[in-house]
């Protein structure tokens, strides 16, 4: 049930608390601050909740040796999407941080159907014997997945960049203003619109 | 140079004998580029565009045809993460028969009332949904299940916001992305499963590896969660309840030669992909009863679903008044129907011989899309040629059709008859060939039988009603001149509903010959990820 | 003292991904339901590296660049439709939508 390769008892025993330490501590960071984000009443809160818990989850891709995914994931997922959210955020909260929230009933359901689909999930986590529990040794350079992606995995590089073209080109329309239309809308439905185009 | 090119080993370039098997995507690829740059060299781009889209389709279709007799197309390609073979290959030119059908109905709906420019948007994001649902099926590694699905999906997600002044379809937009990224994720989750307890991504390798070792109990517990997230991933794509509620919101909000679109084609990727990926899994349990993967409890709860979905989706229809809510309500049925022929297709062995055999199931839904595609089309393009002239989808505006437009009425009618699935048009028999599928194999499945004969009879009466309207409500609205070309592809997608009939034997042999899947045996190793083992040490 | 398995990882995936669920389902704002999904992810892509490792081949690895690239294009999609919505209505509440007969 050793973590770490080294093969003396004691170095292995300091590296595996150390390992053990930060893990508990990225754990935590990520679960406390996802709990924020689905919890906080205030979209801006939520969205720097978000940031920590994606901080966190690349400090356990650190942890499983995945040092180019976590520092995709702190470049890309937090530099990057993180900073769209926020943009949303802005355009959208004029009247900051309001306030719509489900009944107290509907959360109470949701909440017990989802706690029991954790405890199953955690439980069959745990009952599961796989084939051994000791994480083989090994790390993951980044020339050997540069080379699975364009080797094995060629055909979904090539599909995804595809799919990225059609969401630009989507993405785009949908958020390209239009003049012509934005008049009419103002016509339609009175000053809301008319308020919208001006800041908009 | 050689010495770097040595150290990082040769780059994997694909043949020819790889990609000619999916000469069709390639040509979608370069359709969807072609379409965008168009309006760099024609003014009226949308008509411009959609010319190019249909020259494409039309390519496409030409080449799998061309391609589908070659040597080395059947099997698997790409290392493995892409498999061809006739079920695929029927999928693909159903689809592109359809997608070309769908163009064609937006010259006659959309063409006029499109703002000029939008053309290049609207086509490239079409072609590039149409891309994903024809790799759906070919899929045989989980990662290309998921990119294939989301490729389907992200366009879609656009195209049923497309109209972004509609009161309601920005809103259903927003909705069916939101419920799909969290029924994507799920799915996800659950593939993740399958990872970790076999630790490859191939789907047949999966399957072989289901076959050879047992999980424990827990494992078990992680295996029912996989499958689940499979089948909630796809539910939702296939509009099976519980996962339905989109449906009809979306398909009342978008615009109808996309209600039409996502009515056909995205369901039927859905189903082929679940085919396509519970056969390969079966196949390596050789349709035995396993261990903690228990085909007969998965077939069971397909079954199950699907009943309820038929069940569902008549009930819901029994009330519309409008009539694309009608026809989703009618297509959440459909989809039903053939979710119940699904749930054959994992248990019997009888029906998958060797290597390629023939599979019932999958015959019995490729004979059902080939013939819901002119269904729905027909009766779309009809839907959209009155509310082209009178501005109402709702039914009750039908009255009087009959005088109004006898034609436009008289296709109406055929199509309402053979969604019904009467004779003698070619409803009957995709509905009459599923039921006795079902029929044949007996035991539970006769129950599968029954919910759907009364389901039948709950479709008439929403279904009649519309004929009832059109030729028995009097009313002294003037007559509509509807557009020829619309007219036309109504008139020739009524005609081959009745052709098909008359075909019945040449069309089941066609399905019966490219029902067939091809099934890695349990003696094959697996030829794909073997270059991504790490051994441990940095070369 | 504790030693690290497989399973303390699938654990906090199990967390991760229960929490984003919870979140979408009893939160009304459209964009903390998305960002809901996002945690959902998060908890698929942990899910996903560890097994990885624990498998020892880059499939795992592999599969979270593209689930990354599927996150990152959903949120562009549900981010400029809620941003079109919003100048249509000048609300975020998910309520408020409810034109749709569901």
């Amino acid at each position: 049930m050793s973590f770490s390769v080294l093969a003396q008892s004691d170095i292995s025993d300091a590296a595996n608390t150390a390992t053990a330490v930060l893990f508990y501590l990225f754990a935590i960071m990520a679960g406390g601050s996802a709990i924020c984000v689905a919890v906080s009443r205030n979209i801006v809160r939520t969205a720097v909740a978000l940031l920590f818990t994606l901080t966190g989850v690349a400090g356990l891709y650190f942890l499983l040796n995945a040092e180019f995914l976590a520092a995709v994931q702190l470049v890309v997922y937090a530099g990057g999407t993180l900073i769209l959210i926020i943009f949303g955020v802005m355009l959208t909260s004029k009247s900051p941080f309001s306030r719509f929230e489900a009944k107290l009933g509907e959360v109470v359901i949701a909440m017990s159907l989802a706690c029991v689909l954790l405890f199953a999930l955690v439980m069959g986590i745990v009952r599961t014997t796989f084939a051994t529990d000791e994480f083989p040794t090994g790390n993951y350079p980044i020339d050997r997945l540069g080379q699975v992606l364009l080797g094995d995995y060629l055909v979904p590089f090539e599909v995804v960049s595809v799919l990225l073209l059609a969401v630009m080109i989507g993405a785009a329309y949908l958020a390209k203003g239009r003049r012509r239309e934005g008049e009419e809308g103002a016509a339609r439905s009175g000053s809301l619109s008319r308020q919208a185009r001006e800041w908009s | 140079m050689t010495h770097l090119l040595a150290a990082i080993g040769l780059p994997y370039i694909p043949g020819w004998d790889e990609l000619r098997p999916f000469a069709a995507d390639l040509w979608l690829i370069v359709t969807i580029v072609a379409v965008l740059i168009t309006p760099f060299f024609i003014t009226r781009s949308n008509i411009a565009c959609a010319l190019v889209a249909l020259a494409g389709v039309t390519l496409a279709f030409l080449s799998q045809l061309l391609v589908r007799n070659s040597p080395h197309v059947i099997g698997e390609h790409f290392r493995g993460l892409l498999v061809m073979d006739q079920f695929a290959m029927l999928w693909k030119l159903l689809l592109l028969l359809f997608v070309a059908g769908v163009i064609l109905m937006w010259f006659t709906t959309t063409a006029s009332n499109m703002h000029e420019g939008d053309g290049p948007e609207f086509f490239a994001l079409l072609l590039s949904a149409t891309l994903g649902m024809s790799l759906m099926a070919s899929t045989s590694n989980l990662l290309m299940l998921v990119l294939s699905v989301e490729m389907a999906s992200l366009p879609s997600y656009v195209l049923a916001g497309f109209r972004k002044t509609h009161r309601i379809g920005a809103e259903a937009s927003l909705k069916y992305v939101l419920f799909g990224a969290v029924t994507s994720a799920v799915m996800i989750y659950g593939l993740s499963f399958l990872y970790g307890l076999y630790g490859t991504l191939q789907v047949g390798a999966i399957g072989h590896a289901m076959a050879a070792g047992a999980i424990g109990v827990g494992g078990n517990a992680l295996l029912a969660v996989a499958l689940l997230g499979l089948i909630v991933g796809i539910g939702f794509k296939v509009s099976a309840v519980p996962f339905h509620f989109w449906c009809p919101d979306v398909f009342e909000g978008a615009s109808i030669e996309v209600t039409t679109f996502l009515s056909v084609a995205s369901k039927g990727a859905a189903l082929v992909l679940l085919i396509r990926v519970l056969t390969t899994i079966a196949a390596g349990l050789g349709f035995a009863p396993h261990a903690g993967m228990s085909l007969a409890a998965l077939a069971g709860v397909i079954g199950v679903m699907g009943a309820v979905t038929c069940t569902v989706g008549n009930l819901g229809a029994l009330v519309q008044t409008n009539i694309k809510r009608l026809l989703a309500y009618s297509s959440i049925a459909h989809a039903g129907y053939m979710l119940c022929a699904v749930s054959l297709l994992v248990r019997h062995k009888a029906t998958i011989v060797g290597e390629d055999g023939n599979s019932i199931a999958a015959q019995a839904i490729l004979l059902y899309l080939a013939v819901y595609l002119f269904m729905n089309l027909g009766a779309f393009t009809v839907a959209a040629l009155i509310y082209r002239q009178t501005g109402s989808e709702d039914i009750t505006h039908y009255a009087g059709l009959s005088r109004r437009s006898p034609l436009a009425a008289a296709c109406m009618t055929v199509f309402m008859f053979s969604l019904i699935g009467l004779p003698p048009f070619a409803g009957f028999v995709a509905k009459f060939n599923l039921m006795w599928v079902l029929g044949t194999n007996g035991g539970w499945w006769w129950a599968l039988v029954a919910v759907i004969g009364l389901n039948t009879i709950f479709s008439l009466y929403y279904y009649v009603r519309v004929v009832k309207i059109m030729y028995l409500t009097p009313s002294d609205a003037p007559a509509l001149n509807v557009n020829p070309l619309g007219l036309g592809l109504a008139v020739a997608c009524a005609a081959a509903l009745v052709l098909l009939f008359i075909g019945l034997a040449p069309l089941s042999r066609v399905t019966t010959n490219y029902g067939k899947l091809y099934l890695t045996s349990q003696t094959q190793q697996q030829p794909a990820q073997s270059t991504a083992m790490i051994t441990g040490e940095r070369r | 003292m504790t030693q690290l398995a497989l399973q303390h990882y699938l654990a906090v995936g199990a967390i991760l991904f229960a929490i984003g669920l919870i979140g979408f389902m009893t939160r009304r704002n459209l964009i903390v339901m998305f960002l809901c999904t996002e945690l959902m992810f998060q908890g698929v892509a942990i899910n996903l590296i560890a097994f990885g490792r624990f498998w020892g081949n880059l499939a795992g690895q592999a599969f979270v660049i593209f689930v990354l690239v599927i996150a990152a294009a959903e949120a562009s999609l549900a981010l400029g439709l809620v941003v079109l919505l919003f100048r249509q209505r000048n609300t975020l509440d998910a309520d408020a939508w409810r034109d749709l007969k569901g």
